[in-house]
């Protein structure tokens, strides 16, 4: 039991009329459609399963490496601020009280863990549907759920580690206890990746040691995360709430004016293009500013590209969605300075009233760009090579771009969650256009993958692929507040 | 009770806050114009914001330190409030985390109810209430639970004529009948007048107060006007730049503060 200096435990927390009291059937509720979902996910991946090169080996893989890279993400998180999306009156009233901190923030926390496993869970699920469906079973797909939820919730529980580690008070950070915990995470990490899928259960005590890893550093921690950070953090958020994105009317409105100075919460490091460009299609090409986080990423990110598109075989799955990932990483990449030339938020969603002129730019600059792609693309593909080659992966690739870029326009599913979690009810229609570019990429790597889009006969399907590209874009086009009250 | 020494912060390069020693045992209200440092100091004060130098206690205890944060409640610019919980509730539930199941929210707050008019407020959800009663709400939560030190960061902002009356009653009663220190920051001539102990900050460094004897008869400009009585001081977003001296004249219209010197040990005078 959690007590407090005077004395206050954990349970008169629990047992006041906490503002978070009446959460607990919502959240229960969310695990039982988390489960249901589980149940039905893999009939949809399997449709995917179908037409998509797989082997339910390689997606199985799949999973053991993305958890046991899950396992080192805190790293990052604790750097962009950490977990805790509290807001200023916890900060000020609870944090503020007698109780311990950890009584405070541990149900928070745990609270957390428990989400992102259950997405965790649900994805690693969803992947190993998309293998062959002859060899896919419950079982399976139950042990891969396991693991990624395991593997995400301790990574959860090590992020206020992290947090403390990078914005906590200079004297008081714990460097070398965080290193150390990385050093042993990384260590299980690499038993997740190597020996899981094996069923052995070195795995499993792998697991096991890094929940409690988590779960200890979480316990050591939590009363030493640094209120002033926590108080900044809830500041900025109340802020985007009520400025910088004011949902209203069912209408999601970016303030064109944050797209330079967005609050802390959400921070990226987009700058408006260079005033000084002519006003010519280049303009829309002009740089945008990156923190050297992103700029890492990004060179590891092609680095990884170029690589799969030289020596990967396209012709498994796992490597074509790789291809179409990094693909639209590149298209993101292409359409952040159009927005950002237009004064929004990259991945952000605004077609203010009025700006017909600047969205005509956009949508002209988009559809130039994804036409020199999707011509190169095609003029690769119409060259009669079979999927398999490394021009089919550079064409995978290329369409993976193709998509991104209209999915920059449109906005992404971050955009959609805040909409969801913070606005009333405009998230049927965001969530539409937010999945649009993801569902693109993926229809498109199908496509691409068994070699659809050749202009040799061997298309089964022209006008349907056509009809539901240009679907896409319309839907990505679109002004949205138009379609709104 | 509230000790300063070599307190500096900066955001950046520029110096926001510059106060090597200072010592506040009575209420004081904090003066300045946009940028002087005054959101910096009291944010400081509540532990919210880590200085870049130097020590600040409250009762012994660092400011930040649980100790310390157990003492002081913190009024910020802008209301924080739970947003599913009704005035009542919060104050209840602040009481609670204070003082266990069975507290309930201080004497002081109940009769600041009354002052502040505020009765019809209490089955209200923050987002049922104007601004101005937000202000009200969050200045009553804060007050719910027991303190030595109440911080208040232009309290008086967005409230009406009668309530900002009320108000500046409402804080006479909480320094006399529970004892508590109020340190806020104002823009509100009122409320200036009506707190003796007074600090003005001008480029964060405490200053002099301006001498109406020695500064003469000057007509205020209309960018002075507009300067001292609009905006909010942000503690995010000071910068020196803001900064115009010490010196600056009183509105006409406001009441004029006692011709005294800044005094480095506040005292407020029981009236």
């Amino acid at each position: 039991m959690v007590s407090g200096p005077e004395g206050a435990t954990l349970w008169d927390v629990l047992a006041l009329d906490a503002p978070d009291g009446s959460r607990l059937s919502d959240d229960l509720y969310s695990l039982y459609l988390a489960a249901i979902a589980w149940l039905v996910i893999p009939m949809y991946a399997s449709a995917v399963a179908q037409v998509l090169p797989s082997d339910i080996a390689d997606f199985s893989r799949l999973v053991d490496i993305a958890s046991a890279l899950a396992l080192v993400g805190p790293i990052w998180f604790g750097y962009r601020g950490g977990p805790f999306l509290i807001n200023r009156a916890v900060v000020l009233h609870e944090l503020g009280s007698p109780l311990d901190p950890r009584g405070v923030l541990g149900p928070r926390l745990a609270r957390q863990a428990v989400a992102y496993a259950a997405l965790a869970g649900l994805a690693a699920n969803a992947l190993t549907a998309m293998g062959d469906p002859e060899e896919f079973g419950y079982r399976l797909a139950a042990r891969n759920s396991f693991v990624a939820a395991v593997a995400v919730m301790a990574a959860v529980l090590q992020t206020p580690g992290w947090l403390v580690a990078w914005k906590g008070r200079a004297r008081r950070r714990p460097w070398p206890a965080v290193a150390a915990n990385l050093a042993a995470t990384a260590a299980v990490g690499a038993v997740v990746a190597t020996d899981w899928s094996l069923g052995s259960p070195v795995g499993l005590a792998a697991l096991a040691a890094a929940l409690a890893l988590g779960a200890a550093s979480a316990w050591s921690v939590l009363a030493r995360v640094p209120v002033p950070h926590l108080w900044r953090r809830a500041t900025a958020l109340d802020e985007m709430r009520s400025a910088a994105l004011s949902f209203d009317f069912q209408r999601v409105l970016v303030s064109l004016r944050r797209a330079v100075d967005q609050t802390e919460a959400h921070r990226s490091p987009v700058r408006l293009a260079r005033s000084w460009m002519p006003r010519s299609l280049w303009r829309y090409l002009a740089s945008v500013e990156r923190g050297w986080n992103t700029r890492v990423g990004q060179v590891v990110a092609g680095a990884v590209a170029a690589a799969l598109v030289v020596r990967a075989d396209p012709a498994n799955g796992v490597v074509a969605l790789a291809l179409a990932a990094a693909g639209m990483m590149a298209g993101f990449e292409l359409a952040s300075p159009i927005a950002s030339t237009a004064g929004q938020i990259w991945f952000g969603v605004h077609y203010p009233r009025r700006s017909a002129p600047v969205l005509r730019g956009q949508v002209a600059t988009a559809t130039v760009i994804a036409g020199i792609i999707a011509a190169a693309a095609l003029g690769w593909l119409a060259g009669s090579e079979p999927a398999g080659t490394a021009l089919a992966s550079a064409g995978l690739f290329a369409f993976g771009t193709l998509a991104a870029a209209v999915q920059g326009r449109l906005g992404s599913p971050d955009l959609a969650w805040m909409a969801d979690k913070l606005g009333t009810m405009v998230a049927p229609a965001l969530w539409i256009r937010a999945l649009a570019g993801p569902l693109l990429c993926l229809a498109l790597t199908v496509v691409v993958s068994h070699g659809w889009l050749r202009p040799d006969g061997y298309t089964p399907w022209p006008a349907l692929t056509l009809a539901v590209v240009a679907a896409a874009v319309v839907v990505a086009c679109y002004p949205l507040e138009k379609s709104l009250p | 009770m509230i000790e300063i020494r070599g307190l500096q912060h900066r955001y950046g390069k520029a110096l926001a806050l510059d106060v090597p020693r200072l010592s506040i045992d009575a209420s004081t209200v904090l003066v300045g114009h946009n940028g002087a440092g005054k959101s910096t100091l009291l944010l400081s004060l509540a532990g919210l914001l880590v200085p870049t130098d130097g020590v600040i206690t409250i009762g012994g205890d660092a400011a930040g330190s649980p100790g310390a944060r157990r003492r002081v409640s913190f009024v910020p610019d802008s209301p924080a409030l739970f947003d599913d919980l009704t005035l009542a509730d919060q104050m209840r539930y602040v009481a609670r985390l204070h003082g266990g199941r069975k507290a309930t929210p201080a004497e002081a707050a109940n009769e600041l109810v009354e002052l502040l008019d505020a009765t019809e407020l209490l089955d209200r959800l923050p987002s049922a209430m104007s601004k101005g009663q937000r202000q009200k709400a969050s200045l009553l939560v804060a007050t719910a639970r027991p303190c030595s030190v109440l911080l208040a960061d232009e309290p008086t902002t967005g409230l009406d004529t009668e309530s900002r009356v009320a108000l500046l009653r409402g804080f006479a009663h909480l320094e006399q009948a529970a004892g508590v220190i109020i340190v806020s920051s104002t823009h509100d001539g009122e409320l200036i007048a009506a707190t003796p102990g007074r600090l003005r900050l001008s480029g964060g460094r405490p200053a002099a107060e301006p001498d109406p004897a020695a500064v003469g008869p000057v007509a205020p400009s209309p960018a002075a006007w507009s300067d001292e009585d609009g905006g909010s001081d942000d503690g995010g977003s000071d910068d020196e730049g803001a900064d115009s001296g010490g010196g600056h004249p009183q509105p006409a219209g406001a009441a004029a503060p006692p011709p005294s010197r800044w005094r480095s040990r506040s005292r407020f005078s029981q009236e």
